[in-house]
C-alpha cells in the first residue's frame, strides 16, 4: 500500500514498524511521529494527552489471537476451553511470542495458561520465535505443532493454517487506529495518510491479510 | 492557462506568472513531504502484513 500512497500524493513514507507498547511510551515521552498507527486505546489516550491531533483518527482493523498448525496436519479441537487445555498438553511443543519481550500476544498468552492451570506444563514445552518474528517460522520449521500469535502474522507466514480464535473469554481482540501527530508539520499529508489507510482498497489488503474489519 | 498568458500583455503575464508560482508552491506543500510513521501494523517480511502488538 506505501508505493500506491507515494505515487498518488508525491509524499514519502518513513516507516517504522514495533510494537505498541514501544510507540505509546516514545509518543507519551514526546517522540510523535506525523502518523501513528497502534491501538484504538492508545491512540485515545494519546489524543486525551494532546499528542494525537483531535478528529484526525480513524479505526482500521481489528485481529484476534488465534491458533494455528502446519497445513496438512490434524486440527486440534479448540472449540471451549476444556478442549483448548487438551489441545496444549497433547502438543509435543507449543510456539507463541516470549512475554518477557512484551509482545501483546505472548503476554496475554501466558495469562491463559495461568487461567487454564497448565503454565508449568506448557512452559516446559514452550518455543518462542526471535524477537518481532513469526511464529509460524516454527510450524513450518517442524519445532512445535501448536502456534499461538495474532491472527495476521500466522497468516503472513506461507504453509500455516489458522485453527481459530482462542475460544470464548480467552480470546482477545485487538482494535487498531491511526491518528496525526498534534505538532506534526505534515498536517495535511497526515490527514491524507489516514484516509488513505481508512479506504476500501486498504480495508481490501487488510482483509487478505488476517485482519477483520474495524 | 499558458496559452493565454503566452499571448497576453505584460499585466495579464505577471499575474499568470503568480498564478503559477503559487500553484507550484501549493503543490509543493501538498506532495514532497517525508511522512513519518510509527506503525505496528505492516510489511515484516517479503510476503507478509502483520501486526506486532
Amino acid at each position: 500500500m506505501a508505493p500506491k500512497f507515494e505515487k498518488a500524493t508525491g509524499n514519502k513514507l518513513n516507516i517504522t514498524w514495533g510494537l505498541i507498547s514501544a510507540f505509546t511510551k516514545k509518543a507519551q515521552e514526546g517522540d510523535v511521529p506525523d502518523v501513528l498507527v497502534v491501538s484504538r486505546a492508545s491512540i485515545d489516550s494519546l489524543t486525551k494527552d494532546g499528542k494525537i491531533a483531535a478528529g484526525s483518527d480513524a479505526t482500521l482493523a481489528k485481529s484476534v489471537f488465534a491458533i494455528a498448525v502446519k497445513r496438512g496436519a490434524p486440527k486440534p479441537d479448540i472449540s471451549s476451553a476444556d478442549a483448548l487445555k487438551t489441545a496444549l498438553l497433547a502438543a509435543r511443543a507449543v510456539g507463541y511470542t516470549d512475554p518477557a519481550a512484551g509482545g501483546a500476544s505472548g503476554v496475554h498468552f501466558a495469562k491463559v495458561l495461568e487461567r487454564l492451570g497448565i503454565a508449568a506444563d506448557i512452559k516446559a514445552k514452550s518455543k518462542f520465535p526471535p524477537p518481532a518474528g513469526f511464529v509460524g517460522t516454527l510450524l513450518i520449521s517442524g519445532e512445535v505443532d501448536i502456534a499461538i500469535q495474532s491472527k495476521p502474522e500466522l497468516a503472513s507466514t506461507e504453509g500455516v493454517e489458522i485453527v481459530g480464535p482462542l475460544p470464548g473469554d480467552l480470546g482477545s481482540t485487538t482494535v487498531f487506529a491511526a491518528g496525526v501527530g498534534a505538532s506534526s508539520p505534515n498536517n495535511e499529508a497526515g490527514k491524507a495518510l489516514v484516509k488513505f489507510l481508512s479506504s476500501p482498497e486498504a480495508q481490501a489488503a487488510f482483509t487478505a491479510h488476517g485482519f477483520d474489519p474495524p | 492557462m499558458l496559452a493565454y498568458i503566452i499571448v497576453g500583455d505584460d499585466t495579464t503575464r505577471t499575474v499568470g506568472a503568480l498564478v503559477i508560482l503559487a500553484i507550484g508552491v501549493m503543490a509543493q506543500a501538498a506532495s514532497g513531504a517525508e511522512i513519518k510513521v510509527y506503525s505496528t501494523i505492516g510489511v515484516k517480511s517479503a510476503g507478509g502484513l502483520g501486526a506486532e502488538i
